[in-house]
């Protein structure tokens, strides 16, 4: 009979799932108890030591054991739980079809809530960042927080803004932006058609430049950029922010396999027509992929947008900084006070993210979409 | 290209006209980078490195004048710098000198782009012709920004290029490379490149699994999912300098929301940021909101192509759950996991931007990751020379790791359909 409900058992697929934690709480327990055993060694060899000296001789095992053995019993006893579940209670309910049903509909309570649950945790971060904005410094600093301000002080927002230029910094992220967008957008769509659409020499090994450009991080190559960007005098200005991010290998990428999805006799019908390069490139290629250019400017803007690593380094005085650098530098402003002052961060922090949160929420759709259509390329 | 009009195949007044230019541009271009070069090599003329100087630099500076505080080693400006050149003293432009350098780089590019285009003109209609000139504005700034740099880069890192010197540098052999492989520097790069490691892997154990488990918890195509699924995607398109900052808030050993919380389960949480330990845990944190809604979305796309027969044989088989995922999804689901794996990869070991807005690479160097070593090695050392030589050497560990992973992935699932 015994064996009947093993055989049983192992035909379900959970009990795979079930004999891998089994083997993860096994490993977790042998190196609890292995760093169990060479904590005592420890603790008896170095009788007379300091406890800063113990905590140094620690090694990896015997300085979490409890941890690992924590985790290890939390296994074991989900394996042990679960495996009596199947044992016993799952076979009285397989014959019924009702308490089938009942079982399916828990699932499907269970995967809403936990869905919810979810969404809550990821949206905490943005809900705790509104609330601290409006909060006192006092009620900020309570050793048990509320969840909602008792006392709304907008004041924190024109607070913010006279702490810091942050017309000016939405200024220059708004310029830099465009402009980049206009430099990917006009020289992307135009190498796209080429590489997709044109014929001419050399063409698969012009292009192996582009997909060299992919393997070059501007992380790597920053210091010559800077040092060519600092010796042309542009440090602190528009030029330095817009000019070394003027084409994005990605996007000619991905323009271009979108390009090379529309057929050729959509061009060949626009040529007898008389329609030159630039004429078929306006009416028949950008609007036959729309959804595609709308996704790459989309993600376009928001990279340029959300941009740190360049404009930090490039611009970091006053006249010319970006909203994300100012959002960090906002904090120095403080002097060491910022704990206290923290809902006037939140404040600024509210204000750089406003417009992309509204743009997302706006655009969603073809963020989504295209997204996972850059994913199956 | 048989509707091309046979006016259209030979214009033979561009074709001349080209050519003559081409040859003076490339000329003039060459001339001067050869002085240049030539300037370089001799040792006696130190073009001046970098005129405006660093970024702290200009602040110190601002200080000092606002402060009428004096700061040394300051380079005098873009011109006016004393100079001797096969023993003949005297003073130069120097600014214009390096200026010129780079205007001369432009100006050889521009030329091999004229001459290519000449070659390419005698075997190619003209038709043909427009469609190379569509993509060489491209070709032209990748070579400037993207190619040129890395030559630059490993000449630089050649060098003893300061930033806060007199603005003068000199070539200094392996130098740079010396300190990094057996100097000082080897330990800080074996760190360094630990914590990078460390912290892509778990980037990437967090991009798979997590988003794997979100993918099948979410799994359900109504509209109320779509909008939950929204939210959860969210955190990728927000600045990480702006998500950075509230995650600092969030984490703060006394006042952050988490460290109460988990006081609420009676665990003493750490000071997460402050801290050696926990410290790449809290950058991780930060990680982990961003990027797991995105995988969620690539693996839900993925899962919507996955044929609903494949299921419905399986259901027929008697199969539950666990095993249509192990044996359906998962599989099918293998070239996305490689294109998460290999992408998540490239991007994790670049990482910088969260690192530095939360610890700045601290405390002492517990979250020190390789971009970050290098922007504090150029920025706060100014010993920009060493950068460039950790930059080459991390260059080519990435592009190692990088071609390896792409080869294997290719060997192994196809791309195709």
């Amino acid at each position: 009979m015994k064996s009947n409900h093993l055989l049983r058992m192992r035909r379900s697929g959970w009990f795979d799932v079930l004999v891998f934690f089994m083997a993860i709480g096994l490993i977790l327990g042998a190196m609890g108890l292995a760093g169990l055993l060479q904590y005592n060694s420890i603790q008896t060899s170095m009788a007379g030591a300091t406890a800063y000296e113990v905590n140094q001789a620690q090694t990896f095992l015997s300085g979490s054991h409890r941890s690992y053995l924590t985790l290890s019993i939390i296994f074991l006893s989900i394996t042990a739980v679960s495996l009596l579940f199947m044992r016993f209670v799952s076979p009285a309910f397989s014959g019924s079809l009702q308490a089938q049903r009942f079982f399916r509909r828990l699932r499907v309570v269970l995967q809403h809530t936990a869905a919810i649950m979810i969404t809550l945790v990821m949206l905490f971060p943005i809900y705790w960042m509104i609330i601290s904005s409006l909060k006192t410094s006092e009620e900020l600093l309570l050793d048990v927080p509320t969840l909602w301000p008792v006392t709304f002080q907008w004041q924190n927002y024109p607070d913010v803004l006279s702490r810091a230029p942050f017309g000016l910094y939405f200024f220059n992220t708004i310029v830099s932006t465009f402009f980049i967008m206009l430099g990917q957008m006009g020289m992307g769509v135009l190498a796209a058609y080429g590489f997709s659409k044109g014929s001419f020499k050399h063409k698969n090994a012009l292009f192996l430049m582009v997909l060299g450009a992919l393997m070059v991080p501007i992380q790597v190559t920053f210091v010559p950029i800077y040092v060519m960007v600092s010796r042309l005098n542009w440090l602190n200005s528009f030029p330095g922010l817009v000019v070394p991010n003027l084409v994005s290998a990605y996007f000619i990428f991905m323009l271009r396999q979108t390009f090379m999805s529309v057929d050729d006799s959509y061009l060949e019908a626009g040529r007898i027509d008389g329609m030159g390069r630039i004429g078929s490139i306006f009416h028949v290629l950008i609007p036959m992929c729309k959804p595609t250019l709308i996704t790459l400017s989309i993600i376009t803007f928001i990279d340029g947008w959300n941009s740190y690593f360049w404009p930090k380094m490039i611009a970091p005085l006053e006249k010319r900084r970006t909203l994300a650098v100012g959002i960090t530098q906002l904090r120095r402003t403080f002097a060491g006070m910022e704990t206290a002052n923290y809902n006037e961060i939140m404040a600024g922090a509210v204000l750089a993210i406003v417009p992309i949160i509204l743009l997302f929420l706006i655009l969603q759709k073809y963020i989504m979409t295209g997204m996972s259509k850059a994913a199956m390329k | 290209m048989s509707t091309l009009s046979p006016a259209a195949l030979t214009p033979r007044r561009g074709k001349k006209a080209a050519g003559v230019a081409s040859v003076i541009l490339l000329t003039a271009g060459i001339l001067i980078l050869l002085t240049g070069i030539f300037a370089y090599m001799t040792g006696d003329l130190q073009v001046g490195s970098l005129q405006p100087l660093a970024s702290e630099v200009y602040a110190a500076r601002e200080i000092a004048q606002r402060d009428a505080l004096p700061v040394t080693g300051m380079s005098t400006g873009l011109f006016g710098d004393q100079f001797s050149f096969l023993g003949w003293n005297g003073s130069l432009p120097l600014g214009l000198v390096s200026t010129l350098m780079n205007i001369a780089i432009v100006i050889v590019l521009v030329g091999v782009f004229f001459i290519y285009n000449g070659i390419m003109l005698r075997s190619q209609p003209w038709e043909r012709m427009k469609d190379l000139f569509c993509i060489e504005p491209v070709l032209f700034f990748f070579l400037l920004f993207v190619y040129y740099p890395v030559i630059d880069l490993v000449r630089i890192s050649f060098t003893d290029m300061r930033m806060l010197s007199d603005a003068t540098f000199t070539y200094a052999g392996l130098k740079n490379y010396t300190w990094l492989f057996q100097g000082s520097g080897w330990r800080y790069f074996q760190e360094s490149l630990g914590i990078t490691v460390t912290y892509t892997f778990w980037e990437i154990f967090i991009t798979l699994v997590g988003g794997m488990l979100l993918a099948l918890l979410f799994n359900r195509m109504t509209r109320g999912f779509n909008a939950l699924r929204a939210v959860v995607f969210m955190p990728k398109y927000i600045a990480v300098a702006t998500s950075a900052v509230v995650f600092i808030w969030i984490l703060n050993g006394r006042y952050g929301i988490l460290n109460i919380a988990l006081k609420q389960f009676g665990i003493t949480g750490p000071n997460w940021l402050n801290e050696a330990d926990t410290a790449l845990t809290g950058v991780l944190f930060l990680t982990a909101w961003r990027v797991v809604g995105y995988a969620m979305m690539i693996y839900l796309s993925a899962m919507k192509g996955i044929p609903q027969d494949y299921y419905e044989a399986a259901a027929i088989d008697g199969a539950d759950g666990v095993h249509r995922f192990r044996f359906i999804t998962l599989p099918m689901l293998a070239p996305t996991t490689l294109f998460l794996f290999v992408t998540t990869f490239i991007a994790s070991m670049k990482v910088f931007q969260s690192v530095d807005v939360m610890t700045s690479g601290g405390p002492g160097t517990a979250t020190n990751v390789m971009v970050q070593w290098i922007y504090n090695l150029s920025f706060t050392d100014f010993r920009v020379a060493r950068a460039a030589s950790v930059s080459v050497v991390f260059f080519v560990i990435l592009l190692v790791a990088t071609s390896l992973t792409m080869r294997y992935s290719n060997r192994s699932v196809s791309y195709d359909s």
